[in-house]
């Protein structure tokens, strides 16, 4: 497998915190990688050893195949862009001028400005300035900023922090639009893991500057437990009746419960009906990125 | 290092800070020598006073523009543009330096212009043009451009108003510590080493008097370009060691 990016043992310290500890990471390329982790996990501090912001204590990565040791590294960071946490904007510019001025910075021709303004929903923001943008604005901005100069490879740091429903959905739907139709790949961190589990083709779990675990989004699937989620008038009844068939549950409230076992559901509902408990609705699910997250980090409060 | 500079110079002349400082510098000397020549009709000479009396003055107003001009990238993070797409921290220093030299180059020289306009016009130069002058002209830009490579210095390795606010301050601040260190040591040695090696007293030798040329105006330009230098290598030193937010 071809990989953008891999990190070897990166190690990070702050005076005496270590915010990265022999963190290994394998982003393949054409993948969206979802970085999960909680607050302080040290999501944002390896995004900004990778961009060249922070530099690594111990360790190295390779970005396109060049060491972070090598010279030619400045060369393949032109083949990436990056929002890192609040996105980086010239407050007194226009989105355009704000663009115009990456491609200056980037030596490139301005052409492309228009086009990047109405990928990311900005094209009609005229001469209003930066500073009065929204924040769901200056977010879909950042990633117009990190779009210039057709990137291979984008690095996005809690791209829906603060944005409202509509807003999520606006840069979900341009992440999946850039990976799909341009075969960007896509490093991101977000705490919504529901809106993580939307986008990732693979998973990284950080957790206390490590990397706990990787996989794809297929492994995911398959490691996550499947459970058949029950609504019924008596859930003491529903209780006895999967006692008696042996299942594994968990009675969640007066009306619901979820079974771990595979069970038949014609035999369950005529047990349960000779019980004169009534199922109101059966649904199965698959266990929540969220949930496997927590039994992987052992049951976290601060995601 | 082309494309930086591109980045900067747009950046630069799209702020309005750079023009309203300029036409600060450009209406000083402009009103200074209206009102000289209102209210002393036949004194002359203020043109040729008002050429280094505002050195100290000029500090200030490049501070400000090319001060802010780089505390302003990191306040807001658009330094970090820079660098994730793959520019060297040595370059995006040294395109600071040159625009922040740029800047001081204008501003003074927008400076003696207009002095030179007003004062030709209204009759208010006694000496003006002559050798002398010229040479400490040289000397003049030699200076600013010391004190503006400690601005660069100071606010790339502050990143803060705090870095800012000592350059808005640095000439006073060195001119108040040689004076007092001199006062202390009460060393002719001492005192002979503060005026070649100090741009904040190198320029109080020809300030109010124009004419008078420095002794050793050759060894205050090398030390001049010694302090950019060594300003300049500490700064990119400190600035590719830094983390950023």
């Amino acid at each position: 497998m071809e990989y953008i990016l891999q990190t070897q043992q990166l190690c990070k310290k702050y005076g005496k915190f270590n915010a990265l500890t022999n963190l290994t990471i394998n982003v393949p390329k054409g993948a969206i990688y979802g970085m999960v982790g909680r607050n302080g996990a040290g999501k944002t501090t390896l995004i900004r050893i990778i961009t060249g912001l922070n530099n690594p204590t111990s360790g190295e990565y390779t970005l396109f195949g060049v060491k972070n040791s090598d010279k030619k590294l400045l060369e393949a960071k032109r083949k990436m862009g990056a929002v890192v946490e609040t996105p980086s904007l010239h407050p007194e510019m226009s989105a355009r001028d704000n663009l115009i001025q990456q491609t200056k910075a980037m030596g490139i021709s301005n052409d492309n400005v228009d086009n990047l303004l109405k990928l990311v929903g900005l094209a009609n923001t005229g001469k209003k300035k930066a500073k009065d943008f929204s924040l769901g604005m200056r977010q879909r901005l950042g990633i117009a900023f990190s779009l210039v100069g057709d990137p291979e490879f984008l690095v996005l740091d809690e791209p829906i922090n603060g944005l409202d429903p509509q807003g999520i959905i606006e840069v979900r739907e341009t992440i999946i639009r850039l990976n799909q139709e341009k075969g960007i790949t896509i490093l991101i961190s977000s705490h919504i893991l529901d809106e993580l589990a939307r986008l990732a083709t693979h998973y990284g779990f950080v957790e206390r500057g490590q990397v706990i675990k990787e996989m794809s989004a297929e492994e995911l699937e398959r490691a996550s437990r499947r459970y058949v989620h029950i609504n019924v008038n008596d859930t003491a009844a529903l209780a006895d009746v999967l006692k008696g068939m042996g299942a594994e549950f968990n009675i969640i409230s007066a009306n619901e419960a979820d079974i771990y076992t595979p069970v038949q559901v014609t035999p369950l509902v005529l047990a349960l009906n000779e019980k004169n408990c009534f199922v109101n609705t059966i649904t199965e699910n698959h266990e929540s990125l969220e949930s496997y997250f927590m039994g992987l980090v052992g049951g976290a409060q601060n995601v | 290092m082309c494309n930086l500079l591109a980045e900067g110079f747009r950046r630069l002349f799209k702020s309005k800070r750079f023009y309203i400082v300029l036409i600060c510098v450009v209406g000083i000397p402009a009103a200074i020598t209206i009102f000289a020549s209102i209210i002393k009709n036949d004194a002359k000479g203020v043109a040729d006073l008002m050429l280094f009396f505002m050195t100290g003055s000029m500090t200030m107003f490049i501070s400000i523009t090319s001060g802010l001009f780089i505390i302003h990238d990191f306040k807001n993070n658009t330094i970090r543009n820079k660098i994730i797409i793959g520019h060297s921290r040595t370059n995006i220093y040294f395109a600071n330096l040159i625009v922040s030299l740029f800047v001081a180059l204008v501003y003074q020289v927008a400076y003696w212009l207009t002095l030179v306009g007003f004062g030709k016009l209204l009759d208010e130069f006694e000496f003006f043009p002559c050798t002398e002058i010229f040479k400490n002209m040289l000397l003049t830009i030699f200076i600013v451009f010391a004190f503006t490579s400690a601005f660069v210095f100071l606010c790339t390795t502050m990143r803060n108003n705090g870095g800012f606010a000592i350059c808005l301050m640095l000439d006073t601040i060195v001119t108040t510590v040689v004076s007092l260190v001199l006062m202390f040591l009460k060393s002719e040695t001492a005192e002979d080493i503060a005026v070649v090696a100090i741009p904040s007293v190198q320029r109080n030798l020809f300030r109010a008097d124009p004419i008078i040329v420095p002794d050793d105006m050759g060894l205050m330009i090398l030390v001049d370009i010694g302090i950019c230098v060594v300003t300049t290598i500490a700064g990119i030193a400190v600035f590719k060691k830094a983390d950023l937010k």
